[in-house]
């Protein structure tokens, strides 16, 4: 998986979509209820580059949500659903892009590399609650049906 | 405001969270309790400049551990017990459908 193929485009909502690319510091500085409409269009490319000086020149409460797309490949696992995820910057200048359903949270320098350690972390994280969804663990296979529901292995 | 690492010595030592074998690029402890779903953390290892974690990246270690920030400062601080957060567990477990 090639991390720099995330991306985001903006729709226009207007049935006739036209797929704009734009940088993450363009893209913050829409209001709130466009940023919501791009995040949630449904045939979108995100992109998102490393503009960390725009950001913080913008923003020290960062909270920016998104939506990973489906059919997203990495390592061992797939997207079957869209999932939201939340990017923010920490108080010491370190990207932390997380989803609100399973509480999965990635780091780094750039939102690249926090996008790319999420879904580290979420290849990861399937690795580890497919192998404890063991008949005596009742919890554990529910806990393994809602995340088959938006992970799943890649064959 | 804490450091990676004393968050999961304690995690190990007081909570008794256990390493997942296999995960070597990352830290990640697990805490697996009868009717629970399993509580998996990630530990991240900070940047080599810097030794502890921000406040953002605090809430989201709260958050996987399902509890609030201040009640994970307080496990981390050694003012919560392991017991009471296992009950805590249990509890919201049992009020989840």
């Amino acid at each position: 998986m090639n991390a720099s193929v995330m991306t985001l485009s903006r729709s226009s909502g207007t049935g006739s979509e036209k797929s704009h690319s734009m940088g993450l510091g363009e893209f913050i500085k829409l209001p709130a209820i466009y940023r919501r409409k791009a995040s949630v269009a449904v045939e979108t490319k995100l992109i998102l580059e490393d503009s960390r000086s725009s950001l913080t020149e913008t923003s020290h409460d960062l909270r920016y949500p998104l939506l990973l797309p489906r059919n997203v490949k990495f390592g061992n696992i797939r997207l079957v659903q869209q999932l939201p995820v939340l990017l923010e910057l920490d108080d010491d200048g370190t990207y932390i892009l997380s989803d609100d359903l399973f509480d999965r949270y990635g780091t780094g320098e750039s939102p690249q590399s926090a996008y790319t350690n999420l879904m580290e972390d979420l290849s990861a994280y399937y690795d580890i609650i497919a192998e404890t969804a063991t008949e005596d663990y009742p919890a554990a296979q529910a806990l393994f049906e809602r995340l088959q529901k938006y992970i799943q292995p890649v064959k | 405001m804490f450091t990676s690492s004393e968050i999961a010595r304690v995690l190990r030592r007081k909570f008794e969270f256990e390493d997942v074998k296999g995960k070597k690029k990352e830290i990640y402890l697990s805490l697996k309790l009868p009717g629970v779903e399993p509580v998996i953390t990630h530990v991240s290892h900070p940047k080599s400049n810097r030794t502890t974690v921000g406040k953002v990246l605090e809430s989201m270690m709260a958050r996987q551990l399902r509890v609030e920030t201040p009640y994970f400062k307080g496990m981390i601080q050694c003012t919560n017990s392991r017991d009471d957060y296992y009950r805590r567990l249990e509890e919201d477990s049992r009020a989840s459908p």
